[in-house]
């Protein structure tokens, strides 16, 4: 397998969705979550990348990038903040509520 | 006035409530700017009625950038069913939970404009986004003041994440293979693994058979009105999203995966069916039936014919009316165990005709949505569906019967606002007009099926 940024991307991807179905911690499966968001970032910007590409500047015949997956990462970037701490505060609630965070214990109560 | 101000008006206003919220609370100023954050996005989809029925469409390149390098919003023929019904449904559910907090009414707002952003948008990133903002707020408003719906809610915005990187990994391979982000210029030939992606993503923010499993705590544990929205609307934003893309970008008769996706529609139905029967808490049963009648829908649109596209667009708008109205009135019911129910006998009538719509007794237009379905399965030679749909509808004739049955036999006298009985009366009304005309919706239907045409 080549080392580049998509197969790293997707390889995180699967990490991520391994975490959030092996691990019973509410904090592990968030993890997983942010780790499945890194991987796609991952993956989108490698998508824009060519080989001795420079920044979309347009000056001369030079070879560019393409900078339309980079921006659409922006966006990405800002819902996962949202999801993530809104899971956070889920946490944080289910905590005051139960006193535990172990999925398997939520489950029985 | 543009399309782009259905999508604008919600956000804005939701925005103003919000900081009204912060500064003085007037509550009749309050109701105003909600009720009028729907009513005005209603009012301009119904004036571009007479452009779309008669085969054109409307739309708005934001910014004023050709479609090639920005965003189009357009509204055809089922754009417009979608968005009628939804923007109709919402107005009611609005009024009836009026008496609610100012926070639940920006987060509806908010919910309202994803809804439609995903409907109008013909961008497959911007449909991401939006799907996003239509989910981070029901992720909220499933949040109530009991101890078990912080765990719902949580594990409804796992599930929804896990959707939602499926879907933006197939955007990404979808970008990378065709070089567009519009949905009406993919016309190139895409791969199998997108489109098992985006199944897969949409199965889950739809509740398809083996990803179904946040559905009934979601559905059960939100407040009524939250449940009437998520069961009614938020589920066929994701079979929008499924005909949308299955239609215009994937148009290769599924590559070949017609019989696996008619055999999960069918186990779903049964699935569904069978649980509900199970159930011993009213809320928890109308979940698992939400699960056998998106079966029914998933299952008429996979056998890829204009008759099974209009079955299922027929069987959205007939559940969406009367799952709602059942919702509604669950939340006049004092206690919800189903052999215990207690409610002001005039909760009883229109619980009886939601539930006669959902099994599909004639004169309803639960009736008329089966009997597309059942015909398109005779039109594919696929007879044994037909079948399946036919004796769920037993099933589901036996558990919502029985219901009725208690509501009728213990009436006690609950006093409940007449702006609560308004929309569950309105609702049940639409049950059985849209019954007995079908004539009123039907050309729309023909016309949004015409142009996503068949398949085989």
């Amino acid at each position: 397998m080549i080392l580049n940024g998509i197969n790293i991307g997707i390889l995180l991807i699967i990490i991520g969705l391994y975490g959030m179905v092996a691990k019973k911690h509410i904090f592990k499966i968030i993890f997983g979550l942010i780790i499945i968001s890194t991987g796609l970032v991952l993956f989108f910007v490698s998508l824009g990348y060519v080989d001795s590409g420079v920044a979309p500047i347009i000056s001369g015949n030079n070879i560019y990038v393409d900078p339309l997956p980079h921006t659409l990462m922006l966006t990405t970037i800002v819902v996962e903040v949202c999801t993530t701490s809104l899971a956070l505060v889920l946490a944080l609630k289910i905590y005051e509520k139960y006193k535990t965070l172990d999925i398997e214990m939520l489950e029985d109560l | 006035m543009d399309i782009i101000f259905i999508v604008a008006v919600p956000f804005f206003l939701a925005f103003i409530l919000s900081l009204m919220h912060v500064f003085k609370k007037i509550v009749f100023f309050e109701n105003l700017l909600s009720i009028m954050g729907l009513l005005i996005p209603f009012l301009i989809l119904v004036s571009t009625f007479s452009t779309i029925s008669s085969g054109d469409t409307v739309s708005y390149n934001i910014g004023g950038w050709s479609p090639f390098l920005g965003i189009t919003l357009e509204i055809d023929s089922l754009s417009f069913f979608f968005s009628f019904i939804s923007l109709a449904l919402l107005i009611l559910i609005m009024i009836y939970s009026l008496s609610r907090s100012s926070k639940y009414k920006v987060l509806y707002l908010l919910m309202a404009a994803g809804m439609q952003g995903v409907l109008l948008t013909r961008d497959i990133f911007n449909m991401y986004v939006f799907f996003e903002i239509l989910s981070v707020s029901t992720y909220i408003l499933v949040v109530s003041e009991e101890k078990r719906s912080y765990k719902a809610s949580f594990k409804y915005l796992v599930l929804g994440s896990v959707a939602s990187a499926f879907f933006l990994f197939g955007v990404g391979i979808v970008y990378e293979t065709t070089g567009f982000l519009n949905i009406n210029m993919m016309n190139t030939p895409q791969l199998k693994i997108t489109f098992l992606l985006f199944l897969t993503s949409l199965g889950i923010k739809s509740g398809i058979f083996p990803l179904h499993f946040w559905i009934p705590d979601a559905h059960s544990i939100a407040p009524p009105p939250v449940s009437a929205l998520l069961s009614g609307l938020v589920l066929k934003i994701g079979i929008y999203s499924m005909l949308r893309l299955f239609y215009t970008v994937f148009k290769t008769n599924f590559f070949e995966m017609n019989d696996i996706l008619m055999i999960v529609g069918a186990i779903t139905v049964i699935f569904g069916a069978v649980l509900a029967l199970a159930q011993k808490n009213l809320k928890r049963m109308m979940a698992y039936s939400s699960i056998n009648q998106i079966g029914i829908i998933f299952l008429a649109f996979s056998f890829g014919t204009e008759l099974g596209i209009i079955g299922a667009l027929y069987m959205i708008l007939a559940h969406a009316v009367a799952k709602a109205c059942l919702f509604l009135c669950s939340g006049m019911i004092v206690d919800l165990n189903i052999l215990n129910l207690k409610s002001k006998p005039s909760v009883s009538l229109p619980f009886f005709i939601g539930s006669i719509s959902l099994i599909g007794l004639p004169f309803t237009c639960g009736f008329i949505g089966k009997y597309f379905v059942c015909l398109a399965a005779m039109e594919t030679s696929n007879t044994l569906y037909a079948g399946i749909i036919l004796f769920a509808s037993i099933i589901s004739a036996v558990y919502y019967l029985r219901a009725s049955y208690y509501l009728f036999r213990i009436p006690k006298d609950y006093k409940t606002p007449y702006l609560m009985q308004i929309p569950v009366y309105i609702t049940s009304f639409a049950c059985i007009i849209l019954g007995v005309l079908p004539i009123l919706i039907m050309d729309i239907i023909e016309l949004a099926a015409k142009t996503l045409g068949g398949i085989i």
